[in-house]
């Protein structure tokens, strides 16, 4: 039996239009179709400015397309992220689908342990069991356990990286979107996230990433979809 | 997920004179949701709290909100059965705390008025939950019998939040709450909110001038520039994706850090 798809794009189509440079119009995704399976992880290929970040935040619904569907998985049925209610939005970003940026956005003065927590806590889980959990993916992921009780805006890049993979995978969304995710990480430390996204990954996620480390690249894919270099003067 | 908003506001016009502060306005609040309203001074996001606050006379429209097993407008009732039907079950928190308190009464009666108010007399039980609410807005509650009129502008402000919490409202309706405060004083309350919000299940409608509050806060944003919403969507959508021009231009003006 194959697994079930969990995202597929219809003609997904994304610009901009910057209104203060006279409207100018910046033509980006133009009829994306792709499909991703539970346990399957899709590595997006493409030069700079294809629009792979682009692509990202719009599975994610980030960015609003001009056209297309986004379906996924969420609670057995395919749903459409362009066109659900911005509560039915964040109803699947709480349960179904994940986005772990190249860069933590938190609220100043959290602490780590509470900021990783929070995703799993929003879905009902006890608190200490939230942080119980969340001590057990930073431990995973040899951040020192005196930096859990401390935000992280004085951390390192790879500090701060690292809580905000805990974060982004503390919850075992279905889905998951990941950017860059070993970027700011030494060889070891890369190595540890890797393995804990091949974990989710055979755990049944399906998994969108970008990322150039060669050494990641080759661990997480099992496909690659490649976005042509697009015109600018289009 | 429950199946009716909280509040749902439909149609709502305001007009000053000859002048419209607020023009057809629609949205709905769900319980637990943050939702922010920004935009410059003058765009009307004030005057449209007000009105749902009570504060001012809607113009045309419905201001339908959820109360207990039945739905009121709250553009068509008076004060006295506004209270009747709503009673605390909505909060209003000041940008300046001093508009929301009593400052000639101690910290403690301060909280424990609204619950007075509503019928609760023991004096001890009274005390207890004042202090309680002390504690979890980070006061200590050592100062319950202090005078507010000496608290920081930081603990004024929590000590508001407190007064309109403790009758455990669905919907606090929030002006500028961080906005006369330290830079380092309100990332303590915009973490402060965001925990008492997502603890109770709160509703709140939130102005704000300051997108990088909204970002931190709100789920969902609506943009508003002479008195219309322009652009609505929710919070990173807008701030990261902002279509319309206006938009775009009231994100491209904030510093980045």
């Amino acid at each position: 039996m194959t697994p079930p798809l969990a995202i597929e794009t219809r003609g997904l189509v994304k610009g901009f239009i910057l209104h203060a440079q006279d409207h100018l119009r910046l033509p980006v995704l133009a009829g994306i179709d792709l499909q991703v399976a539970a346990g399957e992880c899709l590595l997006l290929d493409g030069p700079s400015g294809a629009g792979k970040s682009t692509l990202m935040r719009t599975l994610y619904g980030n960015y609003r397309p001009d056209r297309g569907q986004i379906l996924l998985r969420h609670d057995g049925a395919m749903v459409d992220l362009v066109s659900a209610s911005p509560r039915l939005a964040l109803e699947l970003r709480r349960w179904t689908i994940g986005y772990i940026s190249q860069f933590l956005h938190v609220i100043p003065r959290v602490p780590a342990l509470e900021i990783v927590a929070q995703p799993l806590m929003a879905l009902g889980t006890d608190p200490e069991a939230a942080r119980m959990r969340a001590g057990i993916l930073l431990e995973r992921l040899a951040l020192p356990q005196r930096l859990w009780p401390l935000p992280p805006a004085t951390f390192s890049g790879g500090e701060q990286q690292r809580v905000n993979i805990a974060r982004g995978l503390i919850a075992r969304h279905p889905i998951l979107l990941v950017d860059e995710p070993t970027a700011a990480l030494d060889a070891e430390n890369g190595a540890r996230v890797m393995a804990l996204l091949q974990e989710a990954r055979m755990a049944g996620a399906a998994i969108v990433a970008i990322c150039h480390d060669p050494l990641a690249r080759q661990a997480l894919a099992t496909r690659h979809f490649n976005l042509p270099s697009r015109n600018i003067a289009a | 997920m429950s199946e009716t908003p909280l509040l749902r506001v439909q149609g709502l016009t305001k007009r000053f004179g000859q002048r419209v502060a607020c023009l057809d306005i629609d949205f709905e609040l769900w319980p637990g949701e943050v939702l922010g309203i920004v935009g410059e001074s003058g765009s009307g996001k004030t005057t449209l709290l007000r009105c749902i606050a009570g504060q001012l006379h809607v113009s045309v429209g419905e201001i339908l909100f959820a109360a207990h097993d039945d739905i009121a407008d709250l553009a068509a009732i008076g004060e006295g059965e506004r209270r009747r039907r709503v009673g605390h079950d909505l909060g209003f928190v000041h940008q300046n705390p001093r508009d929301g308190l009593r400052l000639a009464v101690s910290a403690g009666a301060n909280i424990a008025e609204p619950l007075m108010n509503a019928g609760m007399r023991h004096y001890g039980s009274l005390r207890r939950i004042a202090a309680d609410w002390l504690a979890r807005v980070e006061i200590d509650p050592t100062r319950i019998d202090d005078n507010p009129h000496h608290f920081s502008g930081g603990m004024q402000q929590r000590l508001q939040i407190a007064r309109n919490l403790v009758t455990s409202p669905r919907l606090v309706l929030m002006d500028e709450p961080t906005g006369g405060l330290d830079v380092s004083v309100q990332a303590r309350l915009l973490d402060l909110i965001r925990q008492l919000a997502a603890d109770l299940g709160l509703a709140v409608l939130l102005v704000t001038h300051d997108l990088g509050v909204a970002r931190l806060l709100a789920h969902r944003l609506m943009v508003m520039q002479e008195g219309r919403i322009v652009e609505a969507g929710l919070t990173d959508q807008v701030l990261d994706d902002p279509h319309e021009a206006y938009t775009q231009l009231l994100v491209s003006s904030v510093l980045q850090l």
